[in-house]
């Protein structure tokens, strides 16, 4: 991984789009619509993050991950969240087993042990199962017993929650949620793409998606991907401009708006500057630039603080939504003119 | 060419500061332009002021105005050239002038990130470890400043800044008129005299050819000066004007001298009375002709006195063209003159007699006390039948027209009453130049035309042999009815240029 890349600074920029744009239209041929969500899924990969996907049963959601793990070529593990599932389930357990005449406890590795992990309807499963995919998205390492397992890279958990049906569940609570880089919100599909579903899923025709790597590669290629992304430079006054956005969001603060200090309680972390940092990194090599602009930032706001906010009783009373808020903050946030404002 | 990006943003760095500090400085320039210029004005519009309203500004507040507009003016010019350095100061920025570049280039903010990474103002940024993305930025930011020329970019807009200090200008020009307003005042009588006497200065100065006539003018303006300052006795002033007024004569009578080689014959018949000296110049007649001049003036004059009546004539003839201007200047500068000396006196009189009124407030009545009057000789006497202590003064047989009559003289008083209009004697009129007998022709003031006729009153006589009054009793008897009561100032309505100093009795005979 720390590898020194053979390649020149275009080449590189040049693969990373290829490589993304396959991928995108790969997953667009499973999957009809959405393609800004898988944009962002596919952002957070290559960002090193984790997404959350919010949207009722039925639209797809499993099957574009599954889809995009096909394509770039990763291993691909689903769990299914309920309340009577166990940390042992997903992390993995010592199994007593017996071999050459002497009894042994190997670690079996639970799901978690792969490179792109759905974990489904995460808010279905009790907060200690919930708490034990954190250390695994945090510090891409799992403890059993006392022994740590890495994770191998690339490792991105994609969780999905359905908004709906929320007896018996047990929303996330803010530290998780600030673990995702990313929360995406997938909506019903248009008259014309339920249409194209229905074709689709209905017929004989089968689709096979070709993956971006050979196999065995992916995992290299992708990583040398993120080290791309990492690479891309950002300006002073773009900082200052993220900056800017973090402490507008941020109730109390002095560059708070009066609706953020109306409707919230908690403002995003540092983790949602580092977010929108790396959206607009990946943004910027999309674009074939090598530097973050304000527009790269912008378009990554409001997916990665929209679930960093915390609403108080007064805007879920009037039903105002963080994206308004986001919305509202990024037209009144004026860019910087100079090095010293 | 390969242009280097770092130095082009350097170069729109600088043009971007100094176009800052122009807009910055022009928002107070022409605020301060506008203060400079209304004050170098002011004069002028005071001028105007005076002639087409009759308003003026006093000239010491027209000074302090004056020097208000300028000092504005300049205090404006400091601020906005602290303004022009500060707006320099502020936009002398590298970082800001990429992100200014990068706006017009549309190039995504990577000419700020290559300012960013490569300001030189920061050198530890471009010491830090760049990314190895960093050769592709330098070459995209290379390719996108190409064809970018900071001259052409950043033009100089004043026009912007101009219209909005318009606003502070016409805020200063309002604010000097509202001013000018509340200070303009309609002027006194002196004010007048005075200005006008300024006027003839400043003409005499602008024809003045010899070095005398310049000093003249100067003296005139140091008297109008004086004039219109309340701090200066009237004395003072009194003494002033008769100075000036004396020169003006004397150089008038030495411009007569000058004038060519002039002859004149004069011939004069005595009068009834026996005088030693009338026999020699009762009567007088001259003529004179120079090269370049010509003139003729007739006058008669009668003298008064014990001696009787004498008679006497000057003709005197001469022409000079160029004179005429310097002659009109001086006739109406020695208007002027006189106009002060009584304006100065009517004030003097006017001040003394403040303190004579009685006060309203005060418990103790007191009874009004007389006066001085003017008309009255020897004005400290109580009784207004009773002759004054001050010496009368005695019309001297062509003492008046010393100046004007070559030879002039009537009859040498001998303790008569003489000069005492009181008594219903008339004075030997003075100037014989301004009137022309019938048939007459020549240059002179028509009375018809004239603003003011001061009448001087002449000098009380001196008292006879060993202080004895000699009573005149062949005097002529006043045939229109008198009084001898003192004469109270009353209020005269009239407006201050008709206003005249003359006993009521007196007015008819000047109409």
């Amino acid at each position: 991984m720390g590898a020194a890349p053979k390649q020149s600074p275009d080449q590189r920029v040049a693969e990373f789009q290829q490589v993304f744009a396959r991928a995108e239209e790969e997953v667009g041929r499973v999957i009809v619509g959405h393609r800004e969500v898988v944009r962002k899924l596919l952002t957070a990969l290559f960002a090193g993050g984790h997404i959350l996907i919010e949207g009722v049963p039925g639209l797809g959601k499993t099957l574009m991950v599954k889809t995009a793990s096909e394509v770039l070529g990763l291993s691909f593990k689903r769990i299914q969240f309920t309340p009577d599932l166990m940390p042992a389930d997903i992390i993995g357990t010592q199994v007593l087993t017996e071999a050459n005449g002497h009894r042994e406890f190997v670690f079996k590795p639970g799901p978690i042990f792969a490179h792109m992990v759905l974990g489904d309807e995460i808010n279905r499963a009790t907060p200690k199962t919930q708490s034990a995919v954190l250390e695994a998205m945090e510090e891409r390492q799992v403890t059993v017993f006392g022994e740590t397992y890495r994770l191998d890279p690339p490792y991105i958990v994609l969780a999905t929650q359905n908004p709906i049906e929320l007896e018996g569940t047990y929303p996330l609570p803010e530290a998780q949620m600030d673990r995702f880089l990313f929360k995406v919100v997938i909506g019903s599909p248009k008259p014309d793409e339920l249409r194209e579903i229905m074709h689709r899923t209905t017929g004989a025709q089968t689709y096979k998606v070709h993956p971006n790597f050979a196999a065995g590669d992916a995992a290299i290629k992708i990583e040398e991907l993120k080290q791309l992304v990492r690479e891309v430079m950002v300006s002073e006054p773009v900082e200052r401009y993220i900056i800017s956005i973090i402490t507008a969001c941020t109730p109390g603060s002095p560059g708070a708006t009066p609706e953020i200090t109306q409707y919230l309680r908690f403002g995003p972390s540092p983790r949602g500057a580092q977010a929108l940092i790396l959206g607009g990194k990946v943004n910027a090599l999309l674009a074939g630039r090598v530097s973050v602009g304000y527009e790269d930032i912008d378009d990554t706001v409001i997916p990665a603080l929209r679930h960093r906010l915390l609403r108080n009783f007064q805007a879920e009373a009037e039903n105002v939504s963080t994206e308004q808020l986001l919305e509202q903050v990024t037209k009144k946030i004026k860019r910087p003119a100079t090095s010293r404002s | 060419m390969a242009i280097n990006p770092v130095e082009l943003i350097s170069l729109a760095r600088k043009r971007i500061a100094r176009i800052a500090a122009t807009q910055a400085s022009i928002y107070f320039l022409a605020p301060a332009l506008t203060a400079i210029a209304l004050g170098a004005l002011l004069p002028a519009i005071g001028a105007i002021t005076w002639e087409r309203m009759g308003y003026f500004l006093p000239s010491d507040l027209m000074l302090e105005v004056r020097m208000v507009m300028l000092a504005a003016g300049f205090i404006a010019i400091l601020i906005g050239a602290y303004l022009g350095w500060r707006a320099y100061s502020a936009s002398d920025d590298f970082v800001g002038a990429a992100i200014q570049v990068d706006a017009r280039v549309h190039a995504n903010e990577q000419v700020v990130t290559l300012a960013t990474l490569s300001n030189p103002d920061v050198p530890e940024a471009a010491n830090a470890s760049r990314s190895p993305l960093f050769p592709m930025l330098l070459r995209n930011v290379t390719a996108a400043l190409n064809s970018f020329n900071p001259e052409k970019e950043f033009a100089v807009e004043v026009a912007e800044p101009i219209k909005k200090s318009s606003l502070p200008s016409a805020a200063i020009a309002i604010a000097l008129g509202i001013a000018a307003l509340a200070l303009i005042r309609p002027p006194s009588p002196i004010d007048t005299t005075a200005m006008e006497l300024r006027k003839l200065a400043d003409k005499i100065e602008a024809s003045a050819t010899t070095p005398e006539e310049k000093q003249i003018a100067q003296k005139i303006k140091k008297v109008a000066t004086k004039l219109t300052n309340p701090n200066v006795p009237p004395e003072e002033k009194k003494k002033e004007l008769d100075e000036v007024l004396a020169e003006v004569e004397k150089k008038e009578a030495s411009a007569g001298d000058q004038t060519g080689a002039a002859t004149g014959s004069s011939k004069g018949s005595s009068g009834a009375g026996a005088s030693s000296s009338s026999s020699s110049s009762g009567g007088s007649e001259g003529k004179g002709e120079g090269g370049q001049s010509q003139g003729q003036g007739k006058g008669a004059g009668k003298g008064e006195g014990k001696g009787g009546t004498g008679s006497s004539q000057n003709q005197g003839s001469g022409k000079k063209n160029g004179d005429n201007k310097g002659t009109a200047h001086s006739i109406e500068l020695k208007n002027e003159l006189a106009k002060a000396q009584a304006q100065v006196q009517t004030d003097d009189l006017a001040a003394n007699q403040a303190p004579n009124k009685p006060d309203p407030n005060a418990k103790t009545a007191q009874a009004p006390q007389p006066g001085n009057n003017p008309n009255q000789q020897g004005g400290s006497s109580k009784n207004p039948n009773e002759k004054g202590s001050a010496p009368m003064p005695v019309p001297q047989a062509g003492n008046n027209a010393g100046n004007q009559m070559p030879n002039g003289q009537g009859k040498q008083p001998h303790g008569g009453t003489g000069g005492d209009t009181h008594l219903g004697e008339f004075p030997t009129a003075a100037n014989y130049e301004r009137f022309l007998k019938p048939g007459e022709k020549g240059m002179g003031l028509h009375l018809n035309d004239a603003r003011y006729v001061v009448f001087k009153i002449p000098s009380g006589p001196t008292s006879g042999d060993e202080g004895k009054t000699v009573i005149d009793t062949e005097r002529p008897k006043a045939t229109t009815a008198y009084t001898n009561a003192p004469l109270a100032p009353t209020a005269d309505t009239a407006p201050p240029d008709e206003r005249q100093l003359v006993p009521p009795r007196y007015r008819d005979l000047i109409r």
